[in-house]
């Protein structure tokens, strides 16, 4: 099963007895990732996936998801800056990377936002030296109430990702319950220091912290979004879209 | 004491501070601290009292007078983080 995710082609060698039922389910979840069989070449990297019973089927694709981010980053290491961030863009692909380790809201943000924004991703924002990003709109990772293993949500319904987007604004979410939600900048070298470490492969690439400085001055630099609520990011993330620059 | 900077992975000035990245970990540093890594030279080093001097130049000599002890401090705290090393 050939997937097309930040600029890697990555082969999800799907087999076992339940194999056909675990293909199915990768190209119902999968959709805007899915590549051409017939692409010419060798994949950049093959990822097993092994289905036996079909009763494991949501524990196998809640294995997949991360096993093919690792397989794709690993090959972009030191190629592209790989923020741990939400990419959300407008009709003219200008992105917003919402920045934020598991857990803070990357997945409920894209969900919200959308609705009537691009989805470029919810997981992985990977820049490339010319600002442009290679998108992953991989399925959304959901915990539905009771689940041991998230379910992976298509994202037929999400606003059409982009044929070009690029980097915009960088922004860190912080949901720590401001009933006002409000916006922090965050002074350039600290800006570097948190962003660095929701970043995946920063080391490998060529002066790594100047490069990071350059791609946050050149986008109005870090801002924090303290909120409380996925509805009230919307107003700030316009709000951001609508700024000149990058 | 001689000081001598660890194999970071890269610096960065911004103004009168400066962020470094070794192992993994970005740190930003302080005025004082970023002076000292600016008078440690990238291969030769430095010997504690030439930056005792150079600090004293930049900042004006510390409180209780003793420049050698306040900056053998800032050394130390920045060889424990890893971006120096001292022998």
């Amino acid at each position: 099963m050939p997937l097309r995710v930040m600029d890697t082609r990555v082969v999800a060698e799907v087999s076992g007895d339940a194999a056909e039922v675990f293909a199915a389910d990768v190209r119902r979840a999968w959709t805007r990732c899915l590549d051409d069989d017939d692409a010419p070449g060798e994949p950049d990297v093959r990822v097993p996936a092994v289905l036996d019973d079909e009763a494991g089927l949501l524990q196998a694709m809640d294995a997949l998801s991360p096993a093919v981010t690792v397989a794709a980053i690993g090959h972009q290491a030191g190629q592209v800056l790989m923020l741990h961030a939400a990419g959300l863009a407008d009709a003219e692909g200008r992105t917003v990377a919402l920045v934020g380790p598991s857990g803070t809201g990357k997945t409920t943000a894209s969900r919200h936002l959308a609705t009537r924004l691009g989805y470029v991703t919810d997981e992985t924002v990977a820049v490339r030296a010319d600002g442009s990003i290679a998108a992953y709109p991989k399925p959304l990772s959901v915990r539905l109430d009771g689940d041991v293993f998230k379910t992976q949500v298509a994202v037929d319904d999400l606003g059409a990702t982009p044929e070009r987007p690029h980097l915009h604004r960088v922004v860190v979410l912080r949901r720590d319950g401001a009933e006002e939600a409000w916006v922090e900048d965050v002074p350039l070298l600290e800006a570097m220091a948190t962003v660095a470490t929701e970043t995946s492969y920063l080391a490998r690439m060529e002066q790594p912290l100047h490069h990071l400085a350059e791609v946050l001055e050149a986008r109005g630099g870090l801002r924090v979004l303290h909120y409380r609520d996925a509805d009230q990011l919307g107003p700030m993330v316009d709000a951001l879209l609508a700024e000149d620059g990058a | 004491m001689h000081v001598t900077r660890t194999p970071w992975t890269d610096w960065y000035v911004d103004g009168d501070r400066s962020a470094v990245f070794v192992d993994g970990e970005v740190l930003v540093l302080s005025e004082l601290a970023t002076e000292v890594l600016h008078h440690v030279a990238p291969d030769a080093g430095a010997d504690l009292a030439a930056l005792a001097e150079a600090l004293t130049a930049a900042f004006g000599a510390p409180p209780d007078g003793d420049a050698t002890a306040a900056t053998e401090g800032v050394v130390r705290e920045l060889a424990d983080r890893g971006v120096l090393a001292v022998s």
